[in-house]
């Protein structure tokens, strides 16, 4: 901690990093949702039914005229475009099934948050429908002109659903993305940068153990990787306590899932300093070094894009020997509640396994004078 | 003492050295010269353990390098030619510091020997600031106090007046005659034929890899002009016959 420099990205950047992104991108979406609760604009695919009339009624919806309803959609004029059965009321009077078929832009904020409370106006139609008695279509437009009050806590929840796959996908990401960016320059520093700046031979020629000094680099590269992550897990405490959302998925976030985040980081963060320790002890130069480290940390942020769908009661043992994506299954397992100790024991147990293969590596990498030297 | 046994490296296609053999003994100061490419780096390399010969073997203080590597390393004081490998963020203090602790020396046992090289190689001015900001004839000084920072009985420097003016060349070559004094083996390569021939009780020439010639300088003089001296090396650097 010589100087300015690794406080700031060792600490600052990480400790404000995940909060700053999480408080904009609660900013954002609190700011659509209520725009969406106070007014959403659809349109329909025709006008001459009881559904219409249905959502026309409605204070909190504006049906749109338009002749194009994919460019509507497109351009964010509408939200959602709900096409009609063609014989809707007669349907509905003889009591047949009928279709009511919702379409929305899944590239449009507004369009998927809009998306849950036209549903729930739709489940409210056939709702009225069922516990009504009409005979006739005169019946039947009395019916639905009447306003439905939809309950805004339903509505909550199926928006809160949508920030919390983003949340469940966003902060592993992040945790990871610093567990391994945390220690790439320090490992191409203290692997290439030694060989180019030319201080590896003095080091070596000492009456230390090669072994000592792989240890020791492992040691002081870990610490980098540890530092960065220990603090974008407490930035990310920090952020839960200060935004104290009663509704949020992290509501039941506590001290033990805060130590069982943080345990975890720190396993991740020790395989990628080996990881990326070996990496720099290989390569020719510390430019060499960062051109094979980047992709590295970009390869570590793909599992987080594939487990977001993952079903954890269906995670096996397999997929717990899978470096980094079992990593982020346990990760997403604290920040949902649904701790599992075995599949936490699983994942430590195997990032201790691949260290100690990595750290044979370099053993193996410090006694080659081809790679030591390059020569 | 050091004892070098047919000592062989190929790396890849290229033969850097060919059964190279002699002997360097307590108290003596052994000068190399060669060309670049000689082999003449590659040799103190292998001396200190850093690469392994393909043929051969040599003997530190007792210790083979192939079979007790680590015991050899307690025992030499190594200066690299080319880079001075200095930690450039740490003060020149701090670099002794850390290789002292490397080599097991105590505080007390560093602070003295730290305190005397400085001294020894007028560095009293600049001990505390950062590498960084030395010059490379400075950088080289702090270099090589810190290859003999633990007091080895075997010094091997490639090439310790690269980046020196007189007087600090001076200074060194000086403080390596006292060494010499105190019993210390001492090997050195120089492009300075000068400093070959005033500081050398004896001169190994290597050419392409090869040893061609092992003599002492005190057999040439008198019997030849400096400038025949001067000519029979410069002819047995380049070609690897004396031809005086």
């Amino acid at each position: 901690m010589r100087d300015a420099k690794t406080f700031f990205v060792g600490i600052l950047i990480p400790f404000f990093l995940v909060p700053s992104m999480l408080f904009i991108f609660n900013f954002t979406m609190g700011g659509t949702e209520k725009s969406i609760a106070k007014n959403v604009n659809i349109a329909v695919s025709n006008k001459d039914n009881s559904f219409y009339k249905f959502m026309s009624a409605q204070d909190d919806v504006t049906i749109i005229e338009t002749n194009d309803s994919g460019k509507s959609l497109d351009s964010g004029e509408i939200s959602s475009y709900i096409i009609i059965d063609e014989n809707l009321d007669e349907k509905v009077i003889k009591k047949e099934p009928f279709t009511l078929d919702i379409k929305y832009n899944k590239s449009s904020m507004n369009s998927l948050l809009a998306q849950p409370m036209v549903s729930q106006y739709e489940e409210a139609y056939r709702y009225v429908l069922e516990n009504s008695s009409f005979k006739n279509y005169e019946e039947l437009e009395q019916i639905s002109k009447n306003k439905f009050n939809l309950g805004q806590q339903q509505i909550d929840q199926e928006s809160m659903d949508l920030s919390s796959m983003l949340f469940m996908m966003l902060v592993p990401m992040m945790l990871i993305l610093y567990s391994c960016f945390g220690s790439s320059s320090t490992a191409a520093e203290l692997g290439a940068g030694e060989k180019e700046r030319g201080t590896f031979e003095p080091l070596l020629s000492t009456g230390v153990e090669r072994s000592a000094v792989v240890l020791g680099k492992l040691f002081a590269t870990a610490f980098m990787g540890v530092l960065s992550s220990m603090f974008t897990v407490m930035g990310l405490f920090v952020y839960l306590i200060v935004s104290s959302k009663s509704d949020s998925i992290l509501s039941n976030f506590n001290i033990f899932s805060f130590a069982e985040l943080l345990m975890i980081i720190v396993i991740i963060s020790v395989f990628f300093a080996a990881l990326n320790l070996t990496i720099g002890i290989y390569a020719k130069s510390y430019k060499e070094a960062q051109t094979f480290l980047m992709p590295v940390c970009l390869l570590a942020m793909f599992p987080s894009f594939f487990t977001y769908t993952l079903d954890f009661s269906n995670v096996g043992f397999t997929d717990l020997s899978i470096p980094v994506l079992n990593t982020i299954c346990v990760i997403k397992e604290i920040l949902s509640n649904s701790f599992n100790a075995m599949h936490f024991c699983v994942v430590i147990a195997w990032h201790l396994v691949y260290i100690f293969l990595l750290c044979l590596v370099m053993f193996k990498l410090f006694k080659k004078e081809n790679i030591i030297f390059r020569v | 003492m050091i004892e070098i046994k047919n000592i062989s490296k190929k790396f890849k296609t290229k033969q850097a050295l060919k059964s190279v053999s002699f002997e360097v003994g307590t108290g003596e100061i052994l000068g190399l010269l060669g060309e670049n490419g000689a082999g003449k780096s590659t040799l103190l390399r292998i001396i200190s353990t850093m690469l392994l010969p393909s043929e051969g073997s040599a003997v530190i203080s007792g210790y083979d390098i192939l079979k007790s590597p680590k015991e050899v390393r307690k025992n030499i004081g190594i200066l690299f030619g080319s880079e001075v490998g200095l930690y450039e963020r740490l003060t020149a203090r701090e670099n002794l510091e850390f290789f002292a602790k490397l080599n097991g020396m105590s505080d007390e046992e560093s602070k003295e020997r730290i305190d005397y090289l400085i001294n020894k190689f007028s560095f009293e001015e600049y001990a505390d600031k950062k590498v960084i900001t030395l010059s490379k004839g400075m950088k080289q000084k702090v270099a090589i106090a810190r290859s003999i920072v633990h007091n080895p009985s075997v010094m091997l420097f490639d090439e310790p007046d690269s980046g020196l003016d007189f007087k600090a060349s001076k200074i060194i070559f000086d403080f390596m005659e006292e060494c010499k004094k105190e019993g210390k083996t001492i090997i050195f390569s120089s492009h300075s034929m000068e400093n070959i021939k005033n500081y050398s009780d004896r001169i190994v020439v290597l050419h392409k890899g090869e040893v061609t010639k092992i003599f002492r300088i005190d057999e040439y003089r008198g019997k030849y002009s400096e400038k025949e001296i001067n000519n029979m090396l410069f002819n047995l650097v380049c070609d690897g016959d004396e031809n005086v």
